[in-house]
């Protein structure tokens, strides 16, 4: 079906391509220099005749040479971000143009679903972020380059390892179940939003290694900018994917003008950025003294110095600017770089390789466009796990262990620490694990101007990506529990995802007379396919004593394996395919009123018989205020708009498959019902209505929005509990309740000085949202109970909740009334609904200094009204440990606490995650032209994770560990804490250059 | 026609052309039917419900647990920074649960599944035989859920996939529909299933089981007199196991008692060990299956036993610190009361237990049985806690243990099932999870004799028993002192002594109507405590369920 409808597609590009004609007229050249506000060159200004379309761009010198018709008066010169002028030339031949910057953006062509749009004609909610405006940090992934950018945009990166999941919310958490990350587009390429990383599953006491980031492919320097979608009106047409908001990332494409090379290298080290909450060896003496305790070996250690290193990381990019004309350009790129992580033995590595063109043919009419990404990356993962057992992890077994207790003595002596704990520098070097995966992105199109009025385009996407990993533990390490303790284990394993988009759309713009008019209508077909496989095995016959080792890994060797004990297992997901029809129409009248309306038809496979089909309409409308004459001449305001919007919006994050009656071998000749039928389940929708106002005063030197919101999720999909008796799994369902968000953002942008040698700007954001979960049918107890804790004494313990009337993953816990007389935690005698793990206040702020070629720019974001559970403090370092050898939480010194007191889950350990954190800052030192060749040399040092202001005890409020739900569906859980990889705190050195003539 | 023109007609037709999706989905590694191609693989079918036992009977927090912690015989004390849980264990001991404990909600899934995938089973033209051992495996499941809800929820056949509220059984219908299929089924077991498949002695104890808490299972509160003729049917059950002459066909060895105790739970009770003769493991009626070193059985699946000990055992109960062998492994949790150890007689020795067994003692110093007192190592060397202090477990012990210096050491331990330690690491060990044992097919025919008020027959079932574990035969019977839950002349002590730790002691006690008495660390409480809360998720899908009274 997928081939001939591609088939069906291609005929039509080689029927495109028809020879270009070119004419020729009498000429004059037109030569000059555009310069920007403070007199620098501006390179790729576009500089056209004014009316016609003939045009170049000015090079690396600001310089251009056009020829224009002897009768031409006037030519146009524009550049993204500055006012356009037009230039007098009816008496000069050589002139020189100084751009002033326009504020506002409002010339800005944004882009919006199936097409782009410039700004003022906006009538939704989308905040764009352009290259020069990301976060200046060596980003593994464009999520991380918006962190405390974008009104009503959570990032929270929750792991300091290179590459690892971070966690996107845009206005809110809208579902209770997983899932409630954005669409990714690129270029026009929906992703699936999974990894092909293969997954492992627990080493016994260790926990399972959690998933890396599924963006770390994206080379950063090839984005030209991050279109944020917030609310329907821009998500809609995105149907039954964009209710979680769409995150569009444009990668650079090839500028026309002179060839250029561009260069980007930088260096970094790291440290962490918190130290370990615990025990210096001095503390930990004292208190083993006043605790009576027994276990000073002699030394004077700090454990985290085994496994933390110092290693340089680098980051080169080249790209290559093809030197092309408006009509025919490209755009080559390579990314190599090395990120290793703080501790031993995590590293990422990353090769990325990227082409684009575009070119026009038949007098513009015709216009062809291909890009390709292909990308390898290589992780290195240290047994660094969100869910260990007693046994703990790597973090957690340096976090406990005795400092006054030698590591080890030379190459093969590692201590064995008589309370039975697994040594962490043993652990460190007994353990490997590779996974590489390597990625192709790709997409043509091909777009046919019918009329002067009317494109057609056709649009194929791909994602292709495949992963394979090898895991290993050696033999020659024991006490990490379950059958392979003291054997060896290995794992290897592969997995495979590829997905695709085929897209006709017809577009429709013409302005007549007052009123201008873009219409849309397309369909779309897509599909995505996910296999994966692995095999384990344990015992091994070498590598079982440090004395005698081979430089073999066990994954590289699997037949050494005992073949008794090998697993092996292999999946294939029923394949998700959508077809959708939409359509979309932008109306605007003498540019003050802007009415949008838009609707999607979505079909998937996933839905239930009974629903098919999925609708999603949103409509939203803008009144330019500022463009009223009764605003004109003189007002405060330099802009004033007043929009609102409403739409649906829908979200079908669950697993393929899950409507239908199906079966499946398992192990031994057991064949199992995955599940049972549900001819009713649909996608869960989000019906948002919002308002927001854009303002500009002082000639829009200060500008803003501020917007309200209110979302509500019906149908909310929840992998719920079956009517017993029922066979294994969950029934996906529809809960007749709701998700409520409701808040505003804010964000503002203030160049408050603004000179040629000086300039300072500040661009603040803020974030309200309160959520809630409806469903009274729930009864005033929990509906599920999430968030398991992890570690000693936590066996079965559920810390959050969804229920009725209570924020999603509300902290359900006892009360802490503190100690009674002999040291033992007075709490309630059942759990209540304590306390709020969303943070209600998102904020960012960046600011900027100028002076003349110095700049400075300091980013920072935080958090506020929340709650963090330091599962942590309770099951690694709480007192009674301390009995067992084991070092403890600095916070408990002091405190009156019986060190029997039993480590029970209750409001004692529920902290405050407010916090406000100096993400990255950075010192630019703007060089210029070196000579002919090199242009434009910057060099900067940046400082990431510079420090965090926040009481919360542990390596970083910034918290995101998913912890599995009570019936094991997969409902997420919010904020808890529990010995994950800690923030690095990074130094880099960079520099960039252009090279061209 | 112009260029445009073909343009759009090109567009329009393509457009339509694939639009012609319908959206069929394509499974790739399951199906949608199994019996699709007419042939239906029921033998697999009937495997995954077998399987379905494994994680409610293997695991210490599920059946178990809810059986076991509630009454005299078990609990886990909280141990500092050990053992807490969510307060899970404590609750159950001192009968203060509520609707949200985890386990209570967790079995009733697990029940359901069994019965759900046994129905399933029934559904796809199974023979007469397959017919059986679903109809078995779907009682088996029934009768837990009738024993720990009173509401047993149930699919037809027809229904077998419905993802509907399920139609539910009360007590006095759920006991019909067991008693007329395991009486169904019985003559269509084969005999060769024995021990680890639904065979018709299998069926038999079940039904024993059925008929013996008919009143209770109707009235918890107060159970009505038995019914004679209920009594002279679980007689003849009894009488029909004894003299079936099946052997136990992992043995080869007829259905009879196990000379020593322990060999009914030892590495070797699922074969014949050569150092014993026959008759290791002989009593079993109904296991749950594990081989030595492999995670499979031909379709069943075999599964770490090792939680049995592990449980119970300390951190240092065996291995030596730093040694790296078996070290570190004992959870330090499972316990029982003094009253319980103190109950045994001078003559029941075999059955205490705190003796040798061989290929454990010798290998870490570990006994079996109630393990009081000083610990040893294999060479006879004290064994020490983690504060250094001598391993001594002290028969007093606290729901939280209050003293940091003892909180490791307190609690008589209970090693029924000896540590595999040839299989140690190998993760799967042999031990065969004992389900249906022959002897209490003996005590459940005393007790039958004596609610007929026939005392002489029953004193004569209950002294075979203590013959076969050498102890001194009693010299009077009765049912049970209220006064004295340890009466060594009542059934209900025997059965505690004979049955210890094998999940009846709950049933015993709310058969016998002591189960609200007052008990070490537990006070006289609410007579809704006789139940386990209907999970609250499960009222919410299902309205044909009733939360239990108090809850």
């Amino acid at each position: 079906m997928t081939a001939n409808r591609l088939l069906k597609a291609l005929i039509l590009c080689p029927a495109l391509l028809l020879a270009a004609f070119v004419s020729q007229a009498q000429t004059k050249t037109i030569t000059g220099k555009v310069l920007d506000e403070k007199g620098n060159a501006v390179t790729g200004a576009s500089i056209v005749v004014k009316g016609g379309k003939s045009g170049t761009t000015s090079d690396a010198t600001g310089s251009f040479k056009l020829a224009v018709p002897t009768t031409a008066t006037a030519i146009t010169v524009s550049y993204v971000g500055y006012v356009p002028r037009d230039v007098d030339v009816s008496t000069t031949t050589d002139v020189s143009v100084s751009l002033s910057p326009d504020n506002t953006s409002l010339t800005d062509v944004v882009v919006i679903g199936y097409g782009t749009a410039k700004r003022k004609d906006l009538s939704g909610s989308y905040s764009t972020v352009t290259a020069k405006n990301f976060n200046k940090i060596p980003a593994t992934t464009p999520d991380q380059l918006l962190q405390g950018k974008v009104p009503g945009l959570q990032v929270t990166v929750a792991s300091g390892a290179p590459g690892s999941v971070s966690q996107v919310r845009i206005r809110g958490n809208n579902s209770i179940r997983a899932g409630t990350e954005p669409l990714y587009v690129v270029d026009g390429v929906p992703l699936d939003g999974r990894s092909a990383r293969p997954g492992f599953s627990s080493i016994s006491g260790l926990g399972a290694i959690p998933e890396s980031n599924p963006l770390s492919y994206l080379n950063p320097n090839d984005i030209e900018n991050i279109s944020v979608l917030k609310d329907a009106s821009a998500s809609a047409i995105y149907g039954s994917r964009g209710a979680n908001g769409v995150i569009q990332i444009t990668t650079k494409s090839g500028t026309s003008g002179p060839s250029r090379f561009d260069i980007n290298t930088s260096w970094g080290i790291a440290g962490l950025m918190t130290q370990p909450d615990v025990l210096d060896v001095g503390q930990y003496r004292e208190a083993l003294s006043k605790y009576g305790a027994h276990s000073d070996s002699g030394a004077s250690i700090n454990p985290f110095d085994a496994i933390i290193r110092h290693k340089l990381s680098q980051n080169y990019s080249i790209a290559f600017n093809g030197g092309g004309t408006e009509r025919s350009r490209f755009r080559a790129s390579f990314f190599a770089s090395s990120l290793p992580g703080i501790i031993d033995k995590t590293q990422l590595d990353k090769y990325i390789g990227n082409i684009n063109g575009s070119y026009k043919f038949i007098d513009d009419k015709l216009t062809l466009k291909f890009g390709l990404t292909a990308a390898n990356t290589k992780e290195q993962i240290a047994p660094i796990s969100n869910d260990p057992g007693s046994t703990g992890n790597l973090v957690s077994l340096s976090m406990q262990w005795n400092p006054t207790l030698l590591l080890q003595r030379g190459e093969t002596q590692y201590t064995v620490n008589p309370n039975g704990q697994v040594n962490p520098a043993l652990l460190s070097k007994a353990y490997n694990d590779y996974a590489v995966v390597t990625t192709l992105l790709g997409n043509i199109s091909a777009g046919y101007k019918l009329l002067p009025e009317l494109e057609y385009q056709f649009f194929y996407g791909v994602n292709y990506s495949t992963g394979t990993r090898g895991q290993e533990l050696q033999g020659y390490i024991t006490g990490t529990g379950g059958n392979a303790d003291g054997k060896g284990l290995a794992n290897t394993g592969s997995a495979e995802l590829f997905s695709q988009t085929i897209t006709h759309t017809l577009t429709y713009s013409k302005r007549i007379n007052d009123l201008s008019v873009t219409a849309l209508a397309g369909y779309e077909y897509y599909s995505t396919k996910y296999k994966s496989q692995s095999t384990s095995v344990y015992q091994f016959d070498y590598n079982l004593s440090l004395s005698n080792l081979v430089p073999i890994h066990y994954y590289d060797n699997m037949q050494d394996g005992k073949q008794s004990n090998l697993t092996t297992s292999s999946s294939n997901d029923p394949t998700t395919e959508l077809q959708s029809y939409f359509g979309r129409v932008i109306l605007s009248y003498r540019n003050k009123y802007t009415v949008s309306a838009s609707i999607r038809a979505d079909g998937s496979t996933k839905f239930g018989e009974n629903n098919r089909y999925a609708y999603f309409p949103a409509v939203s409308g803008k009144w330019q205020i500022s463009e009223e004459n009764f605003m004109s001449g003189g007002h405060v305001f330099s802009n004033l708009a007043l929009r609102v919007g409403w739409g649906k919006t829908g979200n079908q994050s669950f697993p393929s498959g899950a409507s239908q009656d199906r079966y499946k071998y398992n192990s031994n000749g057991s064949l199992g019902v995955v599940n049972f039928a549900n001819p009713d389940l649909k996608w869960e929708t989000v019906t948002s209505t919002n308002g927001g106002i854009d303002f500009g005063f002082m000639n829009n030197r200060l500008t803003g929005t501020i917007d309200i919101f209110f979302k509500k999720t019906t149908d909310p999909l929840f992998p719920g509990t079956l009517a017993a008796p029922a066979p294994a799994g969950v029934l996906w369902q529809n809960l007749p309740g709701y998700v409520s968000n409701k808040g505003g953002e804010i964000g503002v942008n203030w160049q408050i000085i603004q000179n040629k040698d000086f300039a300072w700007s500040v661009n603040p954001t803020a974030t309200y949202v309160k959520n809630k979960f409806v469903f009274p049918e729930a009864g005033e107890g929990p509906l599920v109970l999430t968030g398991n804790l992890n570690g000693k004494g936590t066996s079965a313990t559920w810390v959050q909740a969804i229920a009725d009337d209570q924020p999603i993953n509300v902290f359900y816990l006892r009360q802490f009334h503190g100690f009674d007389k002999d040291g033992f935690a007075i709490t309630d005698n059942f759990a209540s609904y304590a306390g709020d793990p969303n943070p209600k206040w998102v904020v960012g702020i960046t600011t900027e200094v100028d002076y003349k070629n110095l700049s400075l720019t300091v980013n920072m974001h935080g958090a506020y009204d929340f709650f963090i559970y330091n599962n942590t403090i309770q099951s690694v370092t709480g007192l009674s440990f301390i009995t067992n050898g084991s070092n403890i939480s600095k916070t408990l010194i002091g405190s009156p606490e019986n060190i029997a007191n039993p480590v029970s889950a209750s409001t004692r350990f529920m902290l405050s995650g407010n916090y406000m954190k100096l993400g990255n800052a950075t010192v630019n030192y703007k060089v210029g032209d070196l000579g002919k060749v090199v242009k434009n040399l910057n060099v900067y040092v940046t400082g990431v994770n510079l420090f965090t202001l926040t009481k919360y005890p542990g390596f970083d409020p910034e918290v995101n560990v998913s912890k599995s739900d009570i019936n094991g569906t997969g409902i997420p859980s919010i904020g808890i804490d529990y010995v994950g990889y800690p923030t690095p705190r990074t130094f880099i050195f960079g520099l960039s250059l252009s090279l061209g003539n | 026609m112009n260029i445009n023109n073909k343009f759009l007609t090109i567009v329009t037709a393509l457009v339509i052309a694939s639009g012609c999706t319908k959206l069929n989905e394509d499974f790739n590694d399951s199906i949608n039917n199994p019996g699709s191609g007419g042939n239906t693989d029921v033998t697999a079918l009937l495997n995954n419900a077998y399987n379905d036992m494994n994680t409610p009977f293997n695991n210490q927090d599920q059946i178990f647990s809810l059986e076991e912690n509630v009454t005299d015989e078990c609990l886990v004390p909280t141990r500092g920074g050990d053992w807490d849980d969510n307060g899970v264990w404590r609750v159950l001991h001192a009968h203060s649960w509520d609707v949200t404990h985890q386990q209570a909600q967790s079995v009733f899934i697990n029940l359901g599944k069994l019965e759900s995938d046994a129905t399933t089973v029934l559904a796809f033209k199974p023979s007469q035989e397959q017919a059986a051992e679903a109809l078995f495996l779907r009682s088996l499941a029934q009768f837990y859920l009738l024993d720990l809800y009173a509401q047993v929820p149930y699919r037809t056949v027809e229904k077998y996939n419905s993802i509907d509220a399920a139609p539910v059984l009360e007590p006095a219908a759920a006991i019909d529909t067991l008693v007329a299929n395991l009486t169904q089924i019985i003559p269509q077991l084969s005999d060769a299933n024995q021990p680890y498949k639904a065979s018709p002695n299998a069926a038999r104890f079940l039904l024993m089981k059925v008929l013996l808490n008919k009143q209770a299972f109707l009235n918890r509160e107060s159970p009505g007199t038995a019914d004679n003729g209920d009594m002279t049917q679980i007689i003849n059950l009894g009488n029909d196991i004894i003299n079936s002459g099946t052997s136990n066909s992992a043995t080869g060895a007829p259905l009879q008692f196990t000379p020593h105790y322990f060999d009914n739970f030892g590495p070797n009770n699922g074969g014949a060990d050569p150092a014993y003769g026959f008759g290791v493991g002989a009593e079993m009626i109904f296991a749950f299956p594990n081989l030595p070193g492999v995670s499979n059985n031909n379709g069943r699946n075999s599964v770490g036993v090792n939680a049995r000990w592990m449980m119970t055992l300390h951190y240092n109960s065996y291995g030596h610190p730093g040694d790296g062998v078996y070290g570190g492994a004992g959870w330090n949790g499972f316990s029982t009361i003094a009253d319980f150890y103190n109950a045994f007689d001078a003559s029941d020795t075999m059955r205490r237990g705190n003796v040798p067994y061989p290929g454990v003692t010798n290998t870490s110093g570990l006994k079996v049985g109630l393990l009081e007192g000083q610990q040893y190592d294999e060479n006879g060397q004290i064994r020490v806690d983690r504060n250094g202090n001598p391993l001594q477990f002290n028969p007093e012990v606290h729901l939280v243990e209050p003293d940091p210096l003892t909180l490791e050491d307190n609690g008589i331990r209970i090693i029924k099932y000896a540590p595999d330690y040839q299989n140690y690491t190998g993760g799967q060990q042999g031990n065969q999870l004992q389900l249906f044992r022959l002897a209490d097919v003996y005590l459940m025919m005393a007790e039958a004799y004596l609610n007929q008020g026939d005392a002489a027959s029953a004193l004569a079932k209950v002294n075979e028993v203590r013959a076969a574990r050498k102890a001194a035969p009693l010299a009077s019977l009765s049912l049970v002192n209220a006064g004295n839950l340890y009466d060594e002349n009542t059934l209900l002590a025997e059965r505690q002594k004979e049955l210890y730790w094998e999940s009846w002691r709950r049933q015993d006690l709310i058969r016998m109507g002591v189960y609200l008495q007052p008990w070490a660390l537990k006070e006289a409480d609410d007579a809704k405590y006789l139940l386990f809360p209907i999970p609250s998720t499960q009222l919410i899908v299902n309205p044909n369920l009733t939360q239990n009274p108090g809850y």
